[in-house]
């Protein structure tokens, strides 16, 4: 039934991805969720692409499984659309009928759903090839500077745990729903009222389960003395190493390079009339 | 009913990086009115196999046949609230799949389900918990206040409410203190016994094995490694170690008596009771 959740789950192996510094793939993600979201133009884009498609190469990810888990997004690129149909004005205008839709409005709506594939692509890689431990010790890490402010171990710890029980939390949901549908509940078909009748029988039980086990944890650790104010040390070590920072460099230069063209308006010129800046050369 | 498995093998995530095979080819027939205990260590396969006699999982090879219900890939299955009607599974710690705000819509929400009328409905609250040994002052109680045994058996109420023909009840005795536990199995006999059901109970007490059981299914890494009756499988020692399972410890008593005593039948000790009346017999 819930078979077809890959998102978010950390696939072991052994790749250069999975390799890296979890703090250095933490910087990574970032920069490239900024990039993600500048106006690059059609062939900024596709260089984009290009640089997801090769990490996907090398953390040996299938794009399948993405396309898969894109599912659900089918409905809102069809809202998305509708809404831009009404919204843009802008572009060549094609006539269907008495309905007129401007090229702008399809483009605009294919820039959002690829740069929404573009950031959860990434964000797919980071968090298959990172441990969740390794990550909130990369977060704990990367927000040291705020330690004289608020106690970062807790937002860590609080992640890390957060993180834990997705997939528990999920197992139990799998077992609540066979269970109730032992017992004669139909989770796809049925009316309104017995699909809410339905979510209500899952719902309940998985809360009632969840507080019960977030009890259980807190018991489990302070029974072994755990105090989030106390000084700590720590048992994993992470090693920054060059092909790290090699990595770092690379993909920050790409970032600075993408904003000088943004703020250039280089962008612009390229979307709009690439072909003449391209004759504009061999003149 | 009868239940017939043919070649059914199930492999969890078919073709996603996490690919485990659960059963491989399983073929057992199961007739009406008999017990039958599956044994097997953890993850021997023994909860995927009860799944995939309701629909609840659909083998990724073979077929289960039960009476003129087919399940098998590929091929849909209609009438699958038919099958659940017929079929009653009470899962592992079924006191998570308490939701209602009292006990009598808790245990009328399978009914219900299964589309019962209002005649039909009337006073079976009441009946079903009579057949678990609670009275019907617990009606009107949130199945939240009870007590943990109460609350297992409010959950078994629920699924005998709807009145299975075959009852599949996964480790039923689990978590419980020994009386608790006994009246459960004492009810799963009686139900057995009196009202004719087939149950097909899941465990790992091998005293219960012995003592209820019609024939019991040994499970090891998802293949079935023996099917026949308790006491033959109790006495081939190689099995046994094979299977990593323990022999209860009257079986084990009665296999030296028979050393000193050969008229002693071992095949008639089930409990406790027929011990002593076997060993009254010879000496």
């Amino acid at each position: 039934m819930m078979s077809n959740i890959t998102l978010g789950r950390y696939i072991p192996n052994n790749t250069f991805f999975h390799r890296l510094d979890p703090r250095c793939k933490l910087l990574l993600l970032f920069i490239f969720m900024i990039t993600i979201f500048i106006n690059l133009g059609m062939i900024g884009y596709i260089v984009l692409g290009l640089v997801v498609l090769l990490c996907f190469i090398l953390s040996k990810i299938s794009i399948l499984t993405i396309f898969k888990s894109l599912k659900p997004m089918w409905f809102m690129m069809i809202f998305i659309f509708v809404i831009n149909l009404f919204v843009v004005k802008t572009g060549t205008p094609w006539h269907l009928g008495k309905i007129t839709i401007y090229s702008n409005a399809i483009f605009a709506t294919l820039k959002i759903v690829y740069r929404l594939f573009l950031l959860i692509s990434t964000s797919t890689i980071f968090t298959a090839t990172t441990k969740p431990l390794d990550i909130t010790i990369a977060i704990e890490d990367l927000f040291a500077f705020l330690k004289p402010i608020m106690n970062v171990h807790i937002l860590s710890m609080m992640i890390s745990i957060a993180l834990r029980f997705i997939p528990t939390i999920l197992e139990e949901t799998n077992r609540i729903m066979k269970a109730q549908a032992s017992r004669g509940v139909d989770f796809v078909h049925g009316k309104l009222k017995e699909k809410a009748k339905a979510i209500t029988s899952l719902i309940i039980p998985l809360f009632v389960s969840a507080f019960a086990r977030s009890d259980e944890l807190a018991n489990a650790m302070e029974a072994r003395s755990y105090n989030p104010y106390a000084q700590r040390t720590r048992y994993r070590k992470l090693h920054w190493q060059f092909k790290d920072s090699l990595i770092l460099i690379l993909s920050i230069v790409l970032l600075a390079g993408f904003i000088t063209l943004a703020i250039t308006g280089f962008a612009k010129t390229w979307n709009t009339s690439i072909f003449e800046w391209i004759k504009g050369w061999f003149k | 009913m009868n239940i017939k498995i043919s070649h059914l093998s199930y492999t969890y995530a078919m073709n996603q990086p996490f690919q485990y095979e659960a059963l491989t080819d399983i073929n057992a027939s199961i007739k009406s009115n008999d017990f039958i205990a599956i044994i097997g260590q953890t993850g021997s396969g023994k909860s995927t196999l009860i799944q995939n006699l309701n629909g609840l999982l659909i083998p990724t090879m073979g077929k289960v046949e039960v009476d003129e219900f087919v399940i098998q890939k590929k091929v849909k299955l209609k009438n699958i609230k038919q099958l659940r009607k017929k079929i009653g599974i009470v899962f592992q710690f079924p006191e998570y799949q308490l939701f209602e705000e009292n006990v009598e819509k808790d245990i009328l929400f399978g009914p219900k389900n299964f589309g019962f009328s209002e005649e039909q409905l009337n006073g079976l609250a009441k009946k079903s918990l009579e057949i678990v040994g609670l009275d019907e002052t617990f009606l009107k109680k949130s199945p939240f206040e009870l007590s943990g045994g109460e609350k297992r058996r409010v959950a078994i109420a629920g699924i005998l409410a709807f009145d299975p023909e075959i009852l599949i009840v996964d480790e039923p005795t689990a978590g419980l203190d020994p009386q608790t536990a006994n009246k459960i199995m004492e009810l799963f006999n009686h139900l057995h016994k009196v009202q004719k059901k087939t149950i097909i109970l899941v465990t790992h007490q091998m005293d219960d094995v012995l003592k209820y059981a019609n024939h019991v299914l040994a499970l090891k890494n998802g293949k079935l490694e023996a099917y026949t009756t308790p006491i033959k499988l109790f006495m081939d020692d190689k099995l046994m170690q094979h299977l990593q399972v323990e022999a209860p410890i009257l079986l084990k008593i009665a296999v030296e008596i028979k050393k000193k005593y050969p008229a002693f039948n071992i095949s008639k000790v089930r409990d406790i009771d027929s011990f002593v009346q076997q060993l009254k017999d010879v000496i």
